[in-house]
């Protein structure tokens, strides 16, 4: 956006700030908004919505797009009805993990100072998908202690890369990230050597979770995400302004009255939750958490930690990927955690690249 | 303006983990006067700096600030009466010079009140003072250093602390931008009656710009009080490790400090010429 014709635009009725941004005022309040993250959210809401309704159409019963809301509270044909009631969880488990991936890749990114910190990079997923692995492999168990054992992976691995990365009781940037990277392919290797000794019936589901799926979602599944995501989004959202303070530097934060360690153990608390829970729902989706901030961030050009705009691109993304693999007319259907990589990979290449800030 | 601020600190012990960097440590800081802390590196000006800023708790001993513990109030409280520019901090990448000095204004606001008219005035008073308000919407990153720097202090300004502290304002800026923020400190002082502590390299600088003055030497207060009692050529020779002229600047009628030689070089000359001597006798004598 060109500052200074927005500048001119807004010269009628208000002088406009020295803030970028445009000031909504009342009796107690005074709020500092920008219109073009404010449109970008708009945008994704309403590519949204349609890429749940086109999700909600997919599969061996087609839903015309005309019965769908009818369908969703009910009524019309029976077939309709039932379809539905397979499709929702899936939908709704695409845009709550999409949008806990995207916020827990903003949080990490913010916390690292780094474009490369995020959740996949610094193995959290890689973590969780070793818990999941390690439940499924060696004691053969059911979806719901899978999902527990990717929790528990994903906040272990976080507390001892959190651990291993404090220095004089501080942590952040590259030390985070770094130590990260080897934590994660330490226990890259621990999944491929499970999947390896295993026996082949374990071996074979264990592959199919790592490559993170949407297939045959349920509710059971999906409600710990939601939930999660409901709640913590909001918190990060209070801890943005605070972030993106300390993103300056531990000191200048501090002199301002943000006190940066604890804000950053909040966040950090916060992007492990989400990104754990889904994982523990969806598996290791890749790239999801790197690239939907980033993306964000580029179309909205926000300073700083903007959470909503990178919580829609998830959803945005994870659902878009799935509702193109549904389409792709192919035999068996792509893992979803394939097609989120191979679109990731581009971009993360293109990142690298590109990038003035690595 | 209304308490007058003054800092002061009794028996301090300053550590990093178990680095213990000063002991034993007592200042004082006048109300309403420049201070300017000088000492070679690593003497733990920045320490104490941080000490006063309470972004390090000591080990032993409180700071106070207008007679209560640093550590006893809120810390947006504290930041809208004590302010620190730090030695080293990053612009956030492509971020507006209006928008990096109104994160200064962080600790007058709230969740609901991001934006009040006076964080508008104050901002805007604080860019023309450091006479970068034409700059207001240009990325921080395009400018040079001595107007960045200008920009890091109008987010000091914009934060609005009576008391202002600031680590090497001017390490990195050509002789000419060092002037003009020493002028600006000097401004605000005067014109504004903030207090101003600021740690400086410049001997020259510092006898130029201070009320008071602040020796340190391996995390102890060598001498304090106002610059002619403080700078001597016998302190310098001890603190500093140089022989240096001491002289009354005919323009200013301050201290004028010339650094003739490092002792410590000298030293190691003599030294090296006494063992050359030992062993080949060769070496002509050092000039003297």
């Amino acid at each position: 956006m060109n500052r200074a014709t927005t500048r001119e635009a807004s010269s009628g009725s208000q002088p406009s700030p020295i803030v970028t941004g445009r000031v909504l005022r009342g009796r107690n309040f005074s709020l500092l908004v920008q219109p073009r993250a404010l449109l970008v959210i708009g945008i994704l809401l309403a590519v949204a919505v349609l890429l749940a309704l086109i999700g909600l159409t997919q599969g061996k019963v087609a839903v015309p797009l005309g019965d769908i809301i009818p369908a969703i509270f009910g009524n019309g044909e029976r077939k309709h009805v039932l379809a539905l009631g397979l499709r929702m969880p899936r939908v709704v488990a695409a845009l709550t993990a999409g949008a806990a991936l995207g916020v827990s890749g903003a949080v990490f990114q913010s916390v690292s100072n780094n474009a490369l910190g995020s959740p996949d990079v610094i193995g959290l997923t890689t973590g969780a998908a070793s818990g999941a692995i390690t439940q499924i492999v060696l004691f053969d168990a059911g979806p719901v202690q899978v999902m527990l054992a990717a929790l528990a992976g994903g906040v272990g691995t976080a507390l001892a890369i959190y651990l291993l990365s404090l220095k004089g009781g501080v942590t952040g940037g590259y030390r985070l990230v770094l130590i990260g990277l080897g934590v994660g392919a330490l226990l890259g290797s621990y999944n491929s050597l499970l999947m390896v000794r295993g026996q082949v019936e374990q071996a074979v589901s264990a592959n199919i979770w790592i490559a993170g799926s949407l297939d045959g979602r349920q509710w059971t599944q999906v409600l710990p995400v939601l939930i999660g995501t409901i709640i913590v989004v909001p918190i990060t959202i209070l801890l943005a302004r605070r972030a993106t303070l300390v993103e300056m530097g531990d000191d200048i934060a501090s002199q301002l009255g943000v006190r940066a360690e604890p804000t950053r153990r909040w966040l950090i608390f916060c992007g492990v939750a989400l990104a754990a829970l889904a994982t523990a729902a969806v598996g290791p989706i890749a790239f999801i958490a790197l690239s939907a901030p980033q993306i964000a961030r580029r179309l909205s050009q926000a300073r700083g930690l903007s959470i909503v705009p990178a919580a829609l691109m998830g959803s945005c993304l994870l659902l878009g990927a799935d509702v193109v693999s549904q389409a792709i007319p192919t035999a068996t259907t792509l893992p979803i955690g394939q097609v989120t990589g191979l679109i990731g990979g581009i971009y993360l290449a293109w990142l690298l690249t590109r990038s003035k800030q690595l | 303006m209304s308490a007058a601020p003054h800092i002061h600190g009794q028996e301090l012990t300053l550590a990093y983990d178990q680095r213990v960097v000063s002991h034993d440590l007592s200042v004082e800081i006048p109300h309403g006067k420049i201070t300017i802390i000088v000492g070679p590196n690593a003497c733990g000006k920045s320490t104490l700096l941080r000490a006063m800023s309470r972004l390090l708790t000591p080990e032993k001993g409180v700071v106070m600030l207008d007679g209560k513990a640093v550590n006893s109030v809120g810390s947006k409280e504290f930041a809208r009466r004590l302010g620190l520019l730090p030695q080293q901090s990053q612009a956030p990448y492509g971020i507006t010079v209006g928008d990096l000095a109104a994160r200064g204004r962080y600790p007058h606001q709230k969740m609901l009140q991001q934006w009040s008219y006076d964080d508008e005035a104050a901002v805007r008073r604080a860019l023309s003072a450091c006479g970068v308000l034409d700059l207001a919407d240009r990325p921080v990153d395009e400018l040079s250093g001595g107007q960045r720097q200008r920009v890091w202090i109008s987010l000091l300004l914009a934060q609005d602390p009576p008391t202002m502290l600031l680590d090497e304002p001017t390490t990195y800026l050509d002789i000419a931008n060092q002037l003009e923020v020493l002028e600006l400190v000097r401004q605000l002082n005067q014109d504004e009656g903030r207090t101003m502590v600021l740690v400086l390299h410049d001997l020259m600088l510092a006898a130029r710009y201070a009320d008071h003055l602040i020796v340190m030497h391996d995390g102890a207060i060598a001498a304090t009080g106002p610059v002619p009692e403080v700078l001597t050529e016998q302190l310098l020779a001890e603190v500093f490790q140089i022989r240096a002229q001491i002289s009354v600047d005919p323009l200013t009628g301050r201290p004028l400090v010339v650094p003739l030689m490092s002792l410590r070089h000298e030293r190691t000359v003599q030294r090296r010429s006494a063992g050359d001597q030992e062993t080949s006798g060769t070496t002509p004598p050092m000039p003297s």
